[in-house]
């Protein structure tokens, strides 16, 4: 693997742990750190004013969505990616627009959608 | 020939003259015309009564009114008019009889009658067919009455406009649905309903520009928000009546048709979105247990029982009344997974736990990793190993919080545990992650132990550190 994540901190907001260890592999595997993951709302808010380069996020934590995070990393101006099962036509409001990676996505396609999104 | 027409007598106005005058009258009148004497025979007919009833003048000159035709005129009721005409009253006005006459049907008459007493008696019948008329007139009625039914049985509101737009009627639909009366409404302006509601740009330009060049138009949707009514999404079709000189508006709302529609699509897009996530979990399911198997044997057997696993919780869930699940029964059916015996190798004590469904998800991986783990080197696997299973609610400021423990009896740990395996490390990730509070393993020295600590209320969720 291109460690195209190397020097890189990479938050997590992913409410399933099987998913949520799989992006952690994932990012490690390119090289990078990982703060997180959380799968809570509250947890990621607070994480996000943290020390990070990029994140990942899911659109949708149990009954909440991430929208308040995005305005948050927006207002920041750090790169992120939307890893859901929504597609554009369902996301929920204040995420549209926002660069998107469909689940379920192999290990090439998150490569993909950081090299296109994060770096 | 003669008609009959009294010309003679004293008066100067009787002239010769005036006897052909009336004469000329009576013969080119459209209005079937009797002259009768005093016995009421026939003295004279005109042609318009030949013609309307169908007789020639031989059949019907001298003959008395009663055998005209067969005794066709031998109407009871005329009998009774007549009599009254010759005996006491000199005049009848607009008198209304209806007869069924052998050859020309039905036929409602209007009769007017006059005595006159010179040379004689004289009496000047004459006969109004009405009929045509009459079944006109049945007809309009029918066909009014046809249209007003029609209009309100409808089930969607209709307005009657006149080609100025003002409103000249409506159906119960249209007052009902709108909330406005048939007197507030009649002769207004449609613009200026109900406080000028209804006056609407795109509702304007249908009814001005489209309706006059096409006489019609259909399915033109108008959402619109009413001051009384809130949003509403409106179907229109309209004609336009060019003999009626009206306009028919059918207003359709179609709002709560539109509202399930966009519910259907949202249940839809979050069916999609949980049908993907199960994917990618299913994914990531099959790449955590990939890393951590020696060999394909064993990454088979293991992936397949923790697919087995989570499949079970969606059935559970389907079973389940609304999302709730119950903590005892996933506890049976996880653990009757894994070989054990409710009473014999494991013993539930607590109160009944309503499990939403991620909790009840994260639950059900947890306790198949402890069950699996019980069947491969634990109490399942020993003859006198038995796992006592129990939990209660602690009641907090910040909510309510379910402790639950697994201890293990009976079991002879043959060498200490090496480096946690995906197992141990899913059950002490998998709750807390989902859930908050905590989970932790102690090997003890007869099994394992297992502290489970889990928040009940949203209010308490925090993750442990």
């Amino acid at each position: 693997m291109d460690q195209i994540l190397t020097g890189k901190t990479v938050l997590i907001v992913e409410d399933e742990l099987l998913t949520a260890m799989e992006l952690e592999r994932m990012v490690e595997e390119a090289g990078g750190r990982t703060i997180g993951p959380t799968g809570l709302l509250s947890e990621a808010l607070r994480l996000v004013d943290g020390d990070i380069d990029v994140a990942v996020l899911d659109a949708r934590l149990d009954n909440d969505t991430t929208a308040p995070v995005v305005e948050k990393l927006r207002a920041r101006g750090i790169p992120f990616l939307l890893a859901t099962g929504y597609d554009t036509t369902t996301l929920p409001e204040g995420l549209r627009n926002a660069p998107l990676l469909g689940k379920p996505y192999s290990d090439d396609a998150f490569y993909a959608a950081v090299r296109k999104y994060l770096i | 020939m003669s008609t009959g027409i009294p010309s003679g007598g004293g008066s100067p106005l009787l002239t010769k003259e005036a006897g052909a005058l009336s004469e000329a009258i009576v013969r080119t009148t459209r209005q079937p015309f009797l002259v009768l004497d005093g016995h009421l025979v026939v003295e004279a007919a005109n042609p318009a009564f030949l013609e309307t009833f169908h007789v020639d003048a031989s059949q019907t000159q001298g003959q008395c009114l009663y055998d005209l035709g067969n005794g066709q005129w031998n109407i009871p009721e005329l009998r009774v008019l007549m009599n009254s005409l010759l005996r006491e009253q000199s005049r009848i006005s607009d008198y209304r009889v209806e007869h069924k006459f052998e050859h020309i049907g039905k036929r409602i008459m209007l009769l007017n009658a006059e005595r006159i007493a010179c040379d004689g008696t004289q009496v000047l019948l004459a006969i109004s067919d009405m009929t045509e008329r009459e079944n006109l007139l049945f007809e309009l009625e029918a066909a009014r009455e046809f249209a007003e039914m029609t209009v309100d049985s409808l089930r969607d509101p209709l307005l009657v406009l006149d080609w100025s737009l003002r409103v000249r009627s409506g159906n119960t639909r249209f007052y009902d649905t709108f909330q406005v009366s048939r007197h507030e409404t009649r002769g207004k302006l449609i613009y200026e309903l109900g406080n000028g509601q209804w006056n609407i740009p795109r509702l304007r330009q249908l009814l001005e520009d489209v309706l006059p060049d096409n006489n019609a138009f259909d399915n033109f949707e108008v959402e619109h928000d009413f001051d009384t009514l809130g949003h509403r999404v409106m179907m229109l079709n309209a004609r336009r009546l060019n003999h009626h000189q009206s306009i028919l508006l059918v207003i359709e709302d179609v709002t709560e048709k539109r509202r399930g529609e966009s519910q259907a699509r949202a249940v839809m897009g979050e069916l999609q979105h949980r049908v993907k996530n199960i994917l990618a979990n299913v994914r990531a399911l099959a790449r955590q247990t990939r890393l951590r198997s020696p060999d394909l044997a064993t990454f088979a057997t293991n992936f397949d029982r923790r697919l087995d696993a989570l499949a079970r919780t969606q059935d559970l869930l389907l079973r389940s009344k609304g999302d709730a699940i119950d903590l005892a029964e996933l506890l049976r059916l996880e653990l009757g997974a894994c070989s054990g015996h409710e009473g014999e190798s494991f013993f539930l004590a607590g109160p009944p736990i309503e499990m939403p469904a991620r909790f009840a998800q994260a639950m059900a991986m947890t306790a198949h990793e402890l069950g699996t783990n019980a069947a491969k080197y634990g109490a399942f696997a020993s003859p006198r190993g038995r796992i006592e299973l129990k939990w209660h609610v602690e009641r907090l400021d910040s909510g309510r919080q379910l402790h639950f423990a697994w201890h293990e009896h009976g079991v002879a740990l043959s060498e200490a545990p090496g480096k946690p395996g995906f197992g141990t490390q899913f059950i002490e990730k998998m709750l807390p992650y989902t859930m908050g509070g905590t989970a932790a393993i102690r090997y003890g020295s007869d099994g394992i132990r297992c502290s489970i600590v889990v928040p009940l209320d949203d209010g308490n969720k925090k993750r442990s550190t």
